[in-house]
Parts: C-alpha cells; sequence; structure tokens
C-alpha cells in the first residue's frame, strides 16, 4: 500500500468535528442552565445560609462538569484521578481545620 | 497519519530525558496535576481567609456583595464557560492532522474570550471606582467589615486576572507554535499541559463568582 492511500485510511478514520464537539457543546449547555440557576437563587427570599449552601453545591457541579469533561478527567486512570483530587483534598482538610476551630468557639 | 508521519511527529514532540512520547506526555499531564494542586493551595489560603472573616462579619459581607456588579460577573462567568468548552475540545481535535487547523481555531476563540473577560474586567475596575469601592477613607460602605470583603475582591479578581493573563499568553504561543509545525502540535503533552491550566483558571473562578457576586442579592 502506498503511503498516500495509508494516509487516507488514517485520515478517514479521523473524527468529525461535529463528534469532538458534540460532548463540550452539551455539558456547556448544562453548565450555562447551572449558572443561570444559581443566579436566580441568589435572588430568592430564603435565609443566607440555604443561599450560600445551595451556590456552592451549584458552584461544586460545574467544577466537576469543567474537571471531568472539559479537562478529561473521565478519560483517566486512578492515578492520575488522585493526582487531579490532591489539591482539593489538601483544601478540605484546611477548611475542616478552620472549622473545628471556629466551630468550637464559644 | 502513516507510521513514517506519525513516528516523525513524535520525534518533533519528544524531549530529554523521555524515551517515548507516551511516558513524556502521562509525566507532563501528572506534573501539571502537580502544579495545579499547588495553585488550589494558593487560592485556598485565600478563600480559607475570606470564610473566616465573613463568619466574623456575616452582615458586612452579605452587604458588600450586593455591591459588586451581578452583570459583569455574570457575563464573565459564561464567557470563561464558553472558552473552557473550546478549550476542551483542543486536545482530542489536536492529535488528528486532519483537525489541527480547527483545534488551533478553538485555540484562538478561548484566547479571545479570554481577553473580552479582561476587557470587561476593566470596565467593572473603573465602576468600582467611580462608586469608591476600593478600601480607604472615600470607601462608599459604612458597615464595619465591609472593607475587608472588598480587600479580598480586589486581590482574588486581580490574582486571577493575571492568571488568566499568563493562559492567553500559553494559548496564543501554542496556536502560533502549532501553525508553524503541526507534525509538533500534533504529539506534543503542552496542548494537554495548557488545556489543563485553562481548566484551572476557570474552577477558580467558579468559586470567586459565588462568593464575591452572589451574596447580597435579593431581599
Amino acid at each position: 500500500m502506498s503511503r498516500a492511500s495509508t494516509q487516507r485510511r488514517q485520515d478517514s478514520q479521523a473524527p468529525t468535528i461535529a463528534s469532538v464537539v458534540r460532548r463540550p457543546a452539551w455539558v456547556l449547555l448544562i453548565l450555562l442552565v447551572i449558572l443561570a440557576a444559581n443566579i436566580g437563587a441568589a435572588f430568592l427570599p430564603v435565609p443566607h445560609f440555604a443561599k450560600t449552601a445551595f451556590n456552592l453545591l451549584m458552584a461544586a457541579l460545574t467544577v466537576a462538569g469543567i474537571a471531568f469533561i472539559f479537562m478529561e478527567l473521565d478519560h483517566k486512570g486512578v492515578t492520575m484521578r488522585l493526582f487531579a483530587a490532591t489539591g482539593f483534598i489538601w483544601l478540605a482538610i484546611l477548611f475542616l481545620l478552620i472549622f473545628s476551630d471556629y466551630g468550637a468557639r464559644s | 497519519m502513516s507510521r513514517a508521519t506519525t513516528h516523525s511527529a513524535e520525534e518533533a514532540a519528544l524531549r530529554e530525558p523521555w524515551e517515548d512520547i507516551a511516558r513524556q506526555r502521562q509525566a507532563v499531564e501528572m506534573g501539571m496535576w502537580a502544579f495545579l494542586a499547588s495553585e488550589i493551595l494558593f487560592f485556598t489560603g485565600i478563600f480559607a481567609g475570606y470564610t473566616i472573616y465573613r463568619s466574623t462579619y456575616p452582615e458586612a459581607f452579605w452587604v458588600a456583595g450586593g455591591h459588586t456588579s451581578l452583570f459583569y460577573g455574570g457575563t464573565n462567568t459564561a464567557i470563561l464557560l464558553v472558552s473552557s468548552a473550546a478549550m476542551g475540545i483542543v486536545p482530542s481535535a489536536a492529535r488528528w492532522p486532519s483537525l489541527g487547523s480547527f483545534a488551533r481555531t478553538m485555540l484562538w476563540v478561548a484566547a479571545l474570550l479570554g481577553i473580552a473577560f479582561l476587557v470587561l474586567k476593566g470596565f467593572e475596575y473603573a465602576e468600582d471606582f467611580d462608586e469608591h469601592l476600593f478600601p480607604g477613607p472615600d470607601f462608599e460602605i459604612h458597615e464595619r467589615g465591609a472593607q475587608l470583603f472588598f480587600a479580598f475582591y480586589w486581590c482574588v479578581t486581580a490574582i486571577h486576572a493575571i492568571h488568566l493573563i499568563i493562559g492567553i499568553g500559553l494559548v496564543a504561543r501554542l496556536a502560533i507554535a502549532g501553525a508553524r509545525d503541526p507534525r509538533w502540535f500534533s504529539q506534543t503533552p503542552a496542548v494537554q499541559a495548557t488545556a489543563l491550566y485553562w481548566g484551572l483558571v476557570d474552577v477558580i473562578w467558579t468559586i470567586v463568582f459565588v462568593i464575591l457576586y452572589l451574596p447580597g442579592r435579593g431581599s
């Protein structure tokens, strides 16, 4: 088989633009809806604590969407995911220590 | 791409001390995630400070949050999400030579959206200065603790903007280098590393938006 025909065969295996774009586009749409819901929820007549908790939950969902789809963590193995989680694990430890202190103050 | 072409593309992207491109790609990605973890820790210190002061001055932080511009904050959040989606397409498209120019177009889309973010941020800062929202003797809000909120606001948004400027530089550099050498572009782990950095910039902004722009709305 000539080099040119091999090239054509390999190029024909390449995904189309539509197939590459489809999933990120759907996730983007969902994240924009989450953003709109988050902004809308900020105006609801509910206690501040409930609003903040909801806003942070929506932010966590957005971060998960960005990390797993746009940063492709969903394709990665356990080791890479552990590396990716490291920063968030330290963040959780720091906040746990802060709240165990401030929460215990009279 | 033929085997010979693939091989020469891998050679163009391979750097010492790695012996093959797969190992280099894995190492770069892992190193990048370790770097991003250190970045998260850096911002975590600021977020921890914010949390402590918000629990100390809950009403002042709520009132001050209502003075940030939800229009600029929300629009910029949407802009960064779209740019992240564009950037998320790049690694999977770049490895196919037939999609190389499309991947580079997506890089430019992300960079231009990043610039749009900075332009809007500039307008927002100008508005904030006009409304005397910079901590100091002329500060607009007299509630005790409100200046602390805006001290966090200016620090966090400025540090984030610096990260974004670096990201725009990295993305533009990748797009230019990729156009000069498409073989290198199809194999280099720099594509993945740049996309990861851009993702982090968006992750940080997602949290910044929630803690600085959403408090103080409604009744």
